[in-house]
């Protein structure tokens, strides 16, 4: 019952603002496709599948590509690299120049159709492809965890005008923490007061920001100060303070200390510092309502909202991407997405760990590329998202997700292509997803128009096959699949399924120079 | 039933037994066809026991399998299993070169196209005259085939195609069963096992 209450104080619900909230106006989003006539890609080693030339069209192209295939099938090899090098060749001279003859003065200038590309690369094999096929193009490297570039998650969100709903909105959508638990909770109000009380931490923020100059940093050093007089918290203080570069990392600490029986020292503290620089009582309010919670309820929010901190304020997080909602990094670090699909950069994300917040910061580039995809000023320059270990990085959010963006970015002369083992592990990181489960895989795989499978052991990626390949046309004969099971396939041997709808067995031959 | 099919991961087999006419060089051709297309197979086993069959179901076989016999990103490899006669044994040497096989044991039988009419039948002089045109036709393209395959013009040159020819002729016109070895001899076939 008193769960019951608390909820009702605070009203709203990371649900209900997560979807009622209006995001910003769309700008521009008309689509901008390739047409027949565009140059075509070439994918060297290809010809058994696309013919002597290994030509493909663009608009094939940006049907995406999925491949899957067990470890040493040489999918990388045999497709991912041969895929990575035709785009970042893209357009070949002699093909460019075919054009721009058919095309005479609209014919779209060469150096506007070079693609920019985002590669995530966990096996460390594409990097050095993009560096030796950069030419003369900006390649921007990100490591997990290392000090580089940092993707402001609020990029293009005019800060000033920026509301706490949206923002936070925006962070827990990276949370795998969040998105996982509230994917899979029979009691979601513990998630949404968790979200409530993260957000009330942002709106108080914020309105610092807007409000008193300097102003966050003196809040953070007025709790710090009132905290720093009791030397039970003496050793917590140097957390205690505003970092541009990892905005969370304050409020992780502040509920930390927070999470004992009856002790809420550490939230009298935030609450006196926000009394004192004449923060709007309705902003914290709340938090007053928190603090009289029953100590177990409320030490089960604070072990919720600390769970979720615990991505969101990571050190590794905080070095790829920046949750502030008040500020962007320095112009020095940051890394404009805007700016990289402007220019046509090339950006290789490696995340060195399988650590679930080498993920998330996968999952945030991927997100904020696919939104400037749809919105950028210049629509000729094709986009191309390049990954490896795929299912490490899916989503199945109703904006970023797979399933969702694929259907959307073809007509925006973007495409994918993503390589995993299975298809069953597509599947294993679906269903934990909200939004995710039979249907979002389905529509993912329905919307790779391309799809190569080498050899592999998975059932899930048999049946898929089986059922994408027509029946053999003589009654009584068993299908292909069931003949040649992925299994028996060689080295670079693979099932190709193209989007015009043709399909075949075929041998990459790997180019001697690659 | 003279073709039945073997279905492996790697390799399919068929096996054509019985007399080559052209029903059954149709169902051979669907067969192959159905491998390749369907089933993604470049590489097919042609294993072969006959004792030959019609020359206009031959010739329609082997111009249909052009693409295999020339090695075209496909390989027909053929084995001659016990008797190989007649038009079946044109069918083995028309393989793809260097995959054309036959057992030790394997008895081969060349020969020149042969006119088989039925008893009582009655000819006019044109009607003999046109048969033995068309025979005429037969033999010399089904040599030229065999001369073709072993020692393409653009490789070999004409004397020695011509020495060749007249080797093979004769080997024809004696019409008598070889052995896998001396086959191999007259490069009728690559191997023998």
């Amino acid at each position: 019952m008193r769960t019951l209450r608390h909820e009702e104080a605070y009203g709203q619900s990371a649900l209900q603002f997560a979807g009622q909230r209006p995001g910003p106006a769309p700008v521009r989003q008309m689509p901008f496709p390739f047409t027949a006539s565009h140059p075509r890609f070439r994918i060297r080693g290809w010809s058994e599948l696309l013919g002597a030339e290994e030509f493909i069209d663009a608009a094939d192209m940006v049907r995406h590509f999925l491949i899957t295939g067990e470890t040493g099938s040489g999918k990388s090899v045999s497709a991912v690299i041969r895929l990575l090098e035709a785009i970042l060749r893209y357009p070949e001279q002699a093909q460019y120049d075919a054009y721009a003859e058919v095309s005479g003065e609209d014919a779209e200038p060469l150096s506007d159709l070079r693609p920019a590309v985002l590669v995530v690369d966990p096996k460390h094999e594409l990097g050095d492809v993009v560096e030796r096929e950069a030419g003369g193009r900006c390649v921007i490297r990100m490591a997990y965890g290392q000090s580089g570039p940092v993707l402001h998650l609020f990029e293009g969100r005019p800060l000033e005008t920026l509301e706490p709903f949206e923002a936070l909105d925006m962070i827990l959508r990276q949370s795998d923490f969040f998105v996982r638990d509230q994917a899979s909770t029979r009691e979601p109000s513990w998630n949404m007061q968790a979200a409530a009380l993260l957000r009330d931490f942002v709106a108080i923020d914020m309105w610092l920001a807007r409000n008193v100059e300097g102003g966050l940093a003196a809040f953070w050093d007025n709790v710090r100060e009132r905290l720093g007089k009791l030397p039970e918290f003496a050793c917590f203080m140097d957390s205690i303070a505003y970092d541009p570069a990892n905005y969370f990392k304050p409020h992780s600490t502040l509920l930390g200390l927070c999470s004992g029986a009856e002790d809420l020292t550490a939230l009298a503290c935030y609450m006196e510092a926000a009394e004192e620089l004449k923060v709007p009582g309705e902003l914290y309010v709340r938090l007053l309502s928190f603090g009289n919670l029953y100590y177990t309820t409320r030490s089960g929010i604070v072990s919720m909202t600390s769970g979720i901190l615990a991505d969101l304020a990571a050190d590794e997080l905080a070095a790829c991407v920046s949750l502030n909602p008040v500020e962007p990094p320095p112009p020095g670090r940051m890394l404009s997405v805007k700016r990289v699909l402007e220019r046509g950069d090339l950006v290789v994300y490696a995340p060195m760990a399988t650590s679930p917040i080498a993920e998330m910061v996968g999952r945030c580039l991927k997100s904020k590329f696919f939104e400037f995809a749809f919105e950028r000023e210049n629509k000729v320059r094709p986009f191309f998202y390049v990954v490896d270990e795929a299912h490490r990085f899916l989503s199945a959010g109703a904006q970023d997700g797979e399933q969702s963006l694929l259907d959307r970015c073809r007509a925006f002369r973007t495409g994918v292509i993503l390589a995993t083992q299975s298809i069953v592990s597509m599947a294993q990181r679906l269903e934990s997803a909200p939004g995710g489960g039979g249907y979002a895989l389905q529509m993912l795989l329905n919307n790779c128009g391309n799809a190569l499978y080498f050899r592999t052991s998975d059932i899930q990626t048999h049946n898929n096959l089986q059922q994408r390949i027509p029946g053999p046309p003589c009654a009584g004969r068993p299908h292909v699949v069931q003949v040649r099971p992925l299994t028996t396939l060689g080295v670079g041997s693979c099932y190709a399924l193209r989007s015009n709808g043709s399909w075949g067995l075929f041998q990459v031959h790997v180019p001697k120079s690659a | 039933m003279p073709i039945s099919t073997t279905l492996n991961a790697k390799i399919p087999m068929i096996r054509l037994t019985g007399d080559i006419e052209m029903p059954v060089a149709f169902a051979l051709l669907d067969e192959i066809t159905l491998l390749h297309d369907y089933y993604q197979f470049r590489v097919i086993d042609l294993h072969i026991d006959s004792p030959g069959g019609s020359a206009d179901a031959l010739h329609y076989l082997v111009e249909a399998l052009g693409a295999w016999r020339r090695g075209e990103s496909r390989t027909l490899r053929t084995f001659g299993l016990n008797e190989v006669a007649s038009a079946a044994a044109l069918l083995l040497s028309l393989g793809t070169l260097g995959h054309r096989t036959a057992y030790s044991r394997s008895r081969l039988l060349y020969h020149s196209v042969r006119a088989v009419s039925n008893i009582g039948s009655s000819h006019t002089v044109a009607e003999l005259r046109a048969e033995s045109k068309k025979i005429e036709f037969w033999d010399n393209r089904f040599m030229e085939m065999l001369v073709d395959h072993a020692l393409a013009p653009a490789t070999a040159p004409e004397s020695a195609r011509n020495a060749y020819r007249k080797r093979l002729r004769q080997v024809f016109r004696e019409d008598r069963f070889i052995t896998s070895g001396q086959a191999r001899e007259l490069k009728l076939i690559d191997r023998v096992i």
